[in-house]
């Protein structure tokens, strides 16, 4: 039972069904419920959140009763890691630094993601990105944001 | 005539020289996105849509229309040379189309993809100009409870067709319903699930959360495994069929177009049921069923005919009931809210020149794009070719800085990180995410008409199933969803999407 809720697919999407339907019909809680005829804000993610905990039970009923439970397959943290810290080195970098840093760096952060980046390549990229993003941003969207601000 | 009269209207508009460019260049950068293999058109749409922000509407759903056929297009060229269908629709074309290119023929293949979606295309423009008016027209009556109910069917019906689970995709649709009540609630001024943030008064960006879910998950998914690996490639020589083609190919077309025309109108539908459904039509048909899946020619055009007419019908309840029939319509809709145009009965005589002028702009789409198609055959093919460790820092880049320039703020790029993190989580968790984005656009309208409507009855429910329309809808939706549970149609199901 554990390792079905927390090894496949199935049970973990019941897990995470439940616990943010519950979540989101508790938060719903702090606003106005109201009635049907005069709903308050709350009325509607409430609804919502309870019909989804629901759901989430019905996903584990119907994935227990499988026959043949699917498992995970390895999980790329790789990639999950360093293209998220590339988006979020990102959006620091073009809101303090301008345009320039903020590709270098998705780009160079994002290579890591790779089993084997070549960094000459990695470095070749980031330039030419810098430039068609300056060309379409910049000068043919007139995206008002510096290339490079110190 | 009424029919000429509107015809007449558009293309002022849309053979408006600058809007002629805006079509060319968003069928231009949408095939050119949509080509590169592994990126689907909701991927590609998402992608580009910060590019039409700073236009005017008209000529920013022009382009948009451009991108979103342009996108299709580009996902078949893909499937058939590389046999790496971008999406759903293009699974049934890359069946014949690959082998037709191992065989040396992947010209022909091109070309017969490229004349069956420009045939579909001029005849779909003209089913739907004659079409949504009626439509429309029916819908005028509709007050809330109707539209609540509306929805709820278009919303079964993704769900149905959605791969996989059907409780995980109503799963998904609630999640998306949920996001969207995010920000500021209109009735009553409070900010709902704001967490104190300040750009979530006016509620999640959905561009952030596309790309998020789309473009950054596709990312994840594939960045390991695809920039060691090396595409194999099929040349391309001769480009015009021969006379044979011409002769299976045409009629094939021909029914693909009036099938793919009335399966894209269905809620739900849209090009991946009508390419499937067109290419076992076919295979009935043929005189000769044992040639398909070894480059039958009406494999290619049969499906690729179906699946750009649906593709331009599904606009049809998109725009004048406010019901996206699929995830990418999901996203459409978004783009013309972003605009401040809501799709709906009223789009025709409050937005009649903007309607006309898309509706339009969709035939010129059509002929530039088979003009653009046949010449740049090659350059589509290098494209093709270009290593994945080149491609995806420039979609990132390109994700990146759009998201920034939609609020000139990092926001919603922070936003769309964590829609990676969910979209890939939702990868394993074996979920669609498209339904969610689904729920996301029409969250706020079904809150709407279900409050308006419970307003209307005093909150008794019952308003629903006293108003014969409604009622008419929601057993349509019960169904929609218990014929879901029968054996034989479950095992149906799972058979059309086990093609893949």
């Amino acid at each position: 039972m554990l390792r079905f809720l927390l090894r496949s697919p199935d049970g973990q999407t019941a897990l995470l069904f439940v616990a943010f339907g519950l979540a989101v019909a508790w938060g719903a809680t702090t606003y106005t419920l109201g009635t049907p005829g005069r709903m308050g804000p709350g009325f509607f993610p409430f609804v919502l959140g309870i019909l989804l905990a629901l759901l989430g039970l019905g996903v584990f009923v119907s994935g227990w009763a499988k026959r043949e439970r699917e498992e995970f397959g390895p999980t790329p943290w790789r990639a999950i890691i360093f293209i998220t810290a590339a988006a979020l080195a990102a959006g620091v970098l073009l809101e303090r630094f301008g345009l320039a840093p903020a590709v270098i760096a998705s780009t160079f952060i994002g290579a890591l993601a790779e089993p084997r980046a070549s960094w000459l390549r990695v470095a070749a990229v980031s330039v030419a990105l810098v430039i068609f993003a300056w060309l379409v941003f910049i000068v043919g969207l007139d995206l008002r944001v510096p290339v490079v601000r110190f | 005539m009424e029919f000429i009269d509107n015809l007449a209207l558009g293309f002022s508009y849309s053979l408006a020289l600058h809007n002629i460019l805006y079509c060319f260049i968003g069928a231009l950068l949408g095939t050119a996105i949509g080509v590169l293999p592994g990126l689907g058109p909701l991927a590609t749409i998402a992608m580009l849509l910060p590019l039409t922000f700073t236009l005017d509407p008209i000529s920013a759903l022009i382009m948009l229309a451009g991108i979103y056929y342009g996108a299709q297009y580009g996902g078949s060229t893909t499937a058939i040379l590389v046999n790496l269908p971008g999406e759903n629709s293009s699974v049934v074309t890359a069946i014949d189309g690959y082998q037709m290119a191992r065989q040396g023929r992947g010209g022909a293949a091109l070309a017969t993809a490229a004349l069956a979606s420009v045939l579909a295309g001029v005849l779909a423009t003209f089913f739907i100009a004659s079409f949504s008016p009626i439509l429309a027209q029916a819908a005028l009556s509709f007050k809330s409870p109707e539209y609540f109910s509306l929805m709820i069917v278009g919303l079964i019906a993704a769900v149905i067709l959605a791969n996989g689970s059907i409780i995980k995709a109503i799963g998904m649709v609630v999640v998306g319903l949920i996001l969207g009540t995010v920000g500021t609630d209109l009735n009553s001024g409070v900010t709902r699930f704001g967490f104190g943030l300040l750009p979530l008064m006016s509620g999640l960006e959905f561009v952030a959360i596309s790309m998020g879910l789309f473009a950054f998950a596709e990312i994840m998914a594939n960045v390991a495994q695809k920039s060691s690996g090396k595409t194999d490639l099929h040349r391309v020589t001769r480009l015009w069929p021969s006379k044979d083609d011409f002769r299976l190919g045409t009629p094939a077309a021909i029914r693909g177009t009036l099938l793919g025309s009335i399966l894209g109108i269905l809620p739900g539908g849209g090009a991946a049921l009508a390419s499937f459904s067109a290419y076992s039509l076919e295979k009935k048909v043929a005189r000769d069923p044992s040639a398909f899946g070894h480059g039958a020619i009406q494999g290619v055009a049969g499906p690729e005919a179906a699946n750009n007419a649906a593709a331009q019908t599904s606009f049809i309840p998109m725009l004048t009931l406010a019901i996206p029939s699929n995830g990418v319509m999901a996203l459409m809709m978004g783009a013309m809210m972003v605009h401040n145009i809501v799709p709906g009965p009223m789009v025709l005589t409050q937005n009649a020149p903007m309607f006309w002028a898309l509706v339009t702009s969709m035939l010129i789409g059509n002929v530039i794009l088979v003009l653009l198609n046949l010449p740049l055959v090659g350059l589509w093919v290098k494209l093709i070719s270009v290593p994945y460790t080149v491609l995806y820092p420039a979609i990132l880049m390109f994700c990146l800085i759009g998201l920034y320039g939609i609020e000139n703020s990092s926001f919603n790029v922070y936003v769309a990180g964590v829609f990676g993190l969910v979209g890939f989580l939702l990868h394993k968790l074996r979920c669609e995410p498209a339904p969610l984005l689904l729920g996301f656009i029409l969250g706020p309208l079904l809150e709407e008409n279900l409050r308006r409507s419970l307003l209307l009855s005093k909150g008794d429910f019952s308003i629903f199933v006293s108003r014969p329309i409604s009622l008419t809808l929601l057993l349509l939706a019960a169904v929609l969803l218990i014929s879901t549970m029968l054996p034989s149609l479950r095992k149906k199901r799972e058979e059309a999407f086990a093609e893949d």
